[in-house]
């Protein structure tokens, strides 16, 4: 094993990068699972209908193409991220109703719903694939409207060798602002409340009056609008989207998840920017090859030594 | 609608004086109920003992036959037979899936990537490759089948040990990880000659001095026959350790496991089990997949490969082993006839490849909402996925997570007496009828 | 009469939470060991440190000399102890003689190959298991549900079947936990013969049990817990008498309740016929 000690810099710069974008959908997965205390494995397809919603909307629709500048880029953006999270929260909420909410009502087992969601996430997944409607990708790859120019005409700065382009620093800065707002929203409104209340104890949440089919409703369209931002987040970032893009982000999304104490807010946070971290500080000794079996070697490890992950399993701070 | 009850009484007492007369030891076994044509059917074949086995080996073995001199309407001549042995390879891999999910409860996402190191060891230990190919030793492929197994069991052993005592949900997690660890590995390793795999796994030759014979060197229904003899062994093997003191402990695992600890049920080692007999039929699977194709990659081996075997566990029925089997049949000769009655790639400008995925999805919520147990439950199933929750009085969320005894001291009068419900042959009935 | 289990100095934790703190309790073969206490004061807890369920903090369990503290729930089973939960806690899906031939089963040696390959030990055993399975379903009295699904059964027959299952792994010493919750009076009649039907067969018991009249007119002996603590034990008309018992009741009992629970209220005056 030979390490390069040159490769710490951009080992740390990536890992904060692609660890603030896992964090951002481990928060999906972390909220149905403090509420439900269920994995949503369809999180991942809805994920990439951020990135897909925003790619038809705002690059087929509206034809955008090419860096913009100034207010009208602020403006993009902004419209992008909501875009992004209001198409994901809708898909998410959708999923609910269909592969979540009968499986409720008929009180089946926690194997069902396990099962459905997979289900669920083939089917999005796979539709994605065909092309016989406009918003479907296709078997190919598609080019993800560049609204921040990312060469070398456009804005960068140099941090410990690495180049820190705008949609670099706009995965880190969109997700740290995410994390504040949802922070919030959870520990001191009301909405919040009922959600930690029903995390905490379902029986009597209820008896207290709190309408549990929308508080469920609500947790999933939180997480699912914070995936749907980290979906259109990547694909500024990466500059092209496929059909398959949730898949490998949601592995490793729920394993941050696990790693940082599933059903914690601050956990997923910590446990997505750890993960990140890991994964790309082991480039420096081990070929970046191995990268993902390291990240999925990870998690029976945190697990078996700490089976709650970092920070435990409450949802509120 | 009273007469019709009457006049399916009448039936029934009919075949009950049938059976009376003709099969007086079955009779006598089967409650009021149970009688009916279907049941009758199932019961007599169970009775058969190992006989049945060797006419479904009789019946499996003329498949090839029809196939080759075109009775069957649909998948004749030599594309069938192909289409035949991957259904074949599939009922191994649904059968093995079945002890872990459907007996066992375990939800393995990562089931495949037993099927990936049987095929590996094979294709390392025998004779396979170019000249730069890196071989453990080279034996014949006679000889690494048991190998083969072992080091499927030996993964599951491994894996389950330290995992098997996590949570249900994270162990989905971590299986599913395992087989991208597999996988990867073998992409990233020089003895596994990374992402191009291995070429030239060298096909089982039997060399007897009365017979000898090299397989798929004149017809390809060889492998078939290999197929026929693995699949029953393994039918076998779990029909066996279901119907037994294994089975039992399984499925008390799944019911409560806390209360089947108390029992004296040792969980964890039945969980290991579970997993380390899923892993030796998948083993045996990864071995003939292996020497029939001659050739292997990390890419003939994607996760998704071990979801949609589950989704074929799942829709065909968890824990039954008619179920595994139309489970296999469903997701790989299905796609296939429709192709072949569409006469193209695409149906309704649906790729047919891809599409059978995202329908098989909507069929898994289906099942789930409709037939939890899946087509063809065992009958156990059944009833337990219907209503896991629905014992409490007070309405949960979901079924609790059950993880440890609960100390509180509640009073349990609050708890609802369910009324008796009709008993336990009355599900088979409504086929019957 | 010797000892033959004995808690000594068991101390359990929760965080912050001390749930036990130093219960020594030593029980003798063939008696009928009545445990009780307020709400909350411990005594499922303790239950689950004798079965395995919980690791005790401090302290250590011995049953028949030696100590167990440490080993898995199925291993103390193996030597001799089971129990039944306050909560029913049967396999719902399984009929009534599969629930009790789990129990039985704990006591069978078909090894895994035995039962893959169909030994002649394993025919026995099967053949043995299921005429078992129904004579403990016979001796408590619910023979005649052995096909039905356990969740269809009525609530006392629920807590008659865990006493079967239980019985089935053939213990020394069985643990009931209120094995009289939730019944009316007559299903509680025939539940004190049970146990003591089963006593007198040989088994030692120790109860927990929130009714007096049950837990009073049973048991030989009886300890009380109170937040965790030993605070009573000796024969069950002494501790009856016992000042610190009393006010433990009348303090945490309020309103109705107290009447209910607290040991002179209705032991003594209502009927011990059974």
């Amino acid at each position: 094993m030979d390490c390069n000690p040159g490769l710490i810099g951009p080992a740390l710069i990536t890992g904060l990068i692609l660890g603030s974008l896992y964090a951002l959908i481990a928060l999906g997965y972390t909220m149905v699972y403090g509420v439900l205390k269920l994995i949503n494995f369809a999180h991942d397809a809805v994920f990439a209908f951020g990135a897909v919603s925003t790619w038809y909307i705002l690059g087929q629709v509206f034809g955008l193409v090419g860096p913009q500048s100034g207010l009208t880029l602020v403006i993009v953006l902004l419209a992008f991220l909501m875009i992004g999270g209001l198409a994901s929260g809708g898909v998410a909420v959708g999923l609910e109703r269909v592969a979540y909410r009968p499986l409720r009502k008929r009180h089946a087992a926690r194997l069902s719903y396990l099962i459905s969601a997979i289900g669920a996430s083939f089917f999005a997944t796979y539709m994605l694939q065909q092309d016989f409607l406009p918003f479907m990708l296709g078997p190919g790859p598609r080019q993800y409207p560049n609204v921040i120019e990312a060469g070398a005409a456009g804005f960068s700065f140099s941090l410990m060798n690495v180049r820190v382009t705008g949609p670099r620093l706009l995965v880190v800065v969109a997700a740290f602002v995410c994390f504040f707002i949802l922070d919030r929203l959870i520990n001191k409104t009301s909405t919040g409340r009922s959600i930690r209340a029903l995390s905490e104890d379902p029986v009597a949440a209820q008896l207290m009056g709190v309408n549990v089919d929308r508080v469920i409703v609500t947790t999933f369209f939180v997480g699912g609008f914070f995936g749907g931002v980290a979906g259109a987040l990547y694909g500024t970032l990466f500059g092209s989207i496929a059909w398959n893009l949730g898949f490998i982000p949601g592995i490793k999304a729920f394993t941050a998840a696990v790693l940082g104490g599933i059903g914690n807010i601050r956990g997923a946070m910590l446990g997505g920017l750890l993960l990140g971290l890991i994964e790309n500080g082991s480039t420096i000794c081990i070929g970046p090859e191995w990268k993902n079996v390291i990240a999925f070697t990870m998690l029976p490890l945190v697990l078996i030594f700490r089976p709650t992950g970092i920070m435990g399993e409450r949802i509120g701070g | 609608m009273a007469s019709s009850g009457t006049a399916a009484k009448t039936k029934r007492e009919d075949l009950r004086a049938y059976l009376d007369r003709n099969f007086p030891r079955l009779s006598e076994n089967l409650p009021d109920a149970a009688v009916g044509p279907m049941n009758v059917a199932f019961q007599g074949w169970r009775r058969m003992g190992y006989f049945r086995y060797l006419i479904a080996a009789a019946l499996m073995a003329t498949i090839p036959w029809l196939m080759d001199n075109d009775i069957l309407p649909l998948l004749q001549g030599g594309y069938g037979i192909n289409v035949l042995f991957t259904t074949g390879y599939w009922i191994l891999l649904t059968l093995g899936l079945s002890v872990v999910v459907g007996m066992a409860g375990l939800l393995d996402l990562g089931y495949v990537a037993f099927f990936m190191l049987g095929a590996y060891t094979t294709a390392l230990m025998t004779d396979s490759g170019g000249p730069d190919q890196w071989h453990l030793v080279t034996w014949s492929p006679w000889v690494v089948l048991p190998f083969a197994v072992i080091v499927a069991m030996a993964a599951g052993f491994i894996l389950g040990v330290p995992t098997l005592r996590l949570r249900g949900d994270y162990l989905a997690i971590v299986t599913l990880g395992f087989h991208e660890i597999v996988r990867q590995s073998a992409n990233n390793l020089t003895i596994t000659n990374g992402s191009r795999g291995i070429a030239q796994i060298p096909s089982p030759v039997i060399d007897l001095p009365f017979w000898k014979l090299e397989f798929g060197l004149d017809a390809e229904y060889h492998w078939w026959f290999l197929l026929i003899p693995s699949i029953l062994l393994a039918v076998i093997m779990i029909r066996h350790l279901d119907d037994s003191r294994v089975g039992r402990y399984w499925a008390a695992i799944r019911e409560d496991e806390v209360a089947a600890a108390a029992m004296g049920v040792p969980v964890t080692k039945m969980k290991v089990l579970a997993f380390v007999i899923g892993a030796s039929v998948s083993g045996v699977a990864g071995w003939i997949y292996a020497i029939k194709f001659g050739y292997i990659a990390p890419n003939s081996f994607p996760l998704l490969l071990s979801i949609l075997v589950l989704c074929a566990v799942v829709i065909g029925g968890l824990g039954s082993i008619a179920g595994a089997v139309l489970g296999a049949i469903l997701v790989t000769t299905l796609p296939e006839i429709v192709r072949e009655l569409s006469g193209s790639e695409e149906v309704f400008g649906f790729d047919i490849e891809a599409g059978r995925i995202a329908v098989f999805g909507v069929l898994l919520i289906i099942v789930m909402i409709y037939r939890p147990g899946g087509l063809l439950a065992a009958q156990r199933r059944r009833t337990e996925l219907q209503e896991a929750g629905a014992a409490d009085g007070v309405v949960t969320i979901l079924a609790a997570d059950d993880t440890g005894a609960s100390d509180t001291e509640g009073d349990p009068s609050d708890q609802q007496v369910k009324t008796r419900d009709a008993d336990l042959w009355d599900v088979q009935k409504k086929g019957d009828e | 009469m010797a000892g033959l289990m004995t808690v000594d100095g068991v101390t359990m934790e929760f965080g912050g939470l001390r749930a036990l703190s130093d219960v020594n309790i030593e029980i003798e073969e063939g008696e009928i060991f009545g445990l009780i206490g307020p709400n909350g004061a411990g005594k499922t807890t303790l239950f689950n440190c004798i079965t395995g369920v919980y690791d005790p903090t401090h302290g250590r369990v011995e049953f028949a000399g030696g100590a167990i503290t440490g080993k898995r729930p199925d291993q103390i089973v193996d030597l001799g102890i089971c129990r039944t939960f306050q909560q029913i806690r049967l396999f719902p899906n399984m009929t009534a003689m599969e629930n009790v031939f789990i129990g039985v089963d704990a006591r069978h040696q078909t090894s895994v190959f035995g039962s893959m390959f169909r030994s002649p030990r394993h025919h026995r055993e099967e053949e043995e298991g299921e005429t078992k399975a129904l004579e403990f379903l016979e001796y408590c009295g619910i023979r005649k549900y052995a096909n039905d699904l356990a969740k269809n059964l009525s609530y006392g027959d629920q807590r008659r079947l865990e006493i079967a299952r239980a019985l089935g792994t053939k213990p020394k010493l069985l643990l009931l936990d209120e094995p009289a919750a939730g019944m009316n009076p007559v299903e509680k009649n025939g539940l004190r013969d049970l146990v003591r039907k089963i006593r007198d067969s040989g088994v030692t018991v120790l109860l927990i049990e929130h009714d007096m009249k049950v837990v009073m007119g049973l048991s030989d002996r009886v300890a009380v817990l109170d937040h965790g603590e030993r605070i009573a034990f000796g024969k069950p008309e002494e501790v009856q008498k016992d000042p610190k018992v009393v006010e433990a009741y009348l303090g945490t009992g309020a309103g109705g309740q107290a009447g209910q629970t607290a040991p002179g209220g209705t032991a003594g005056s209502g009927s011990q016929g059974g």
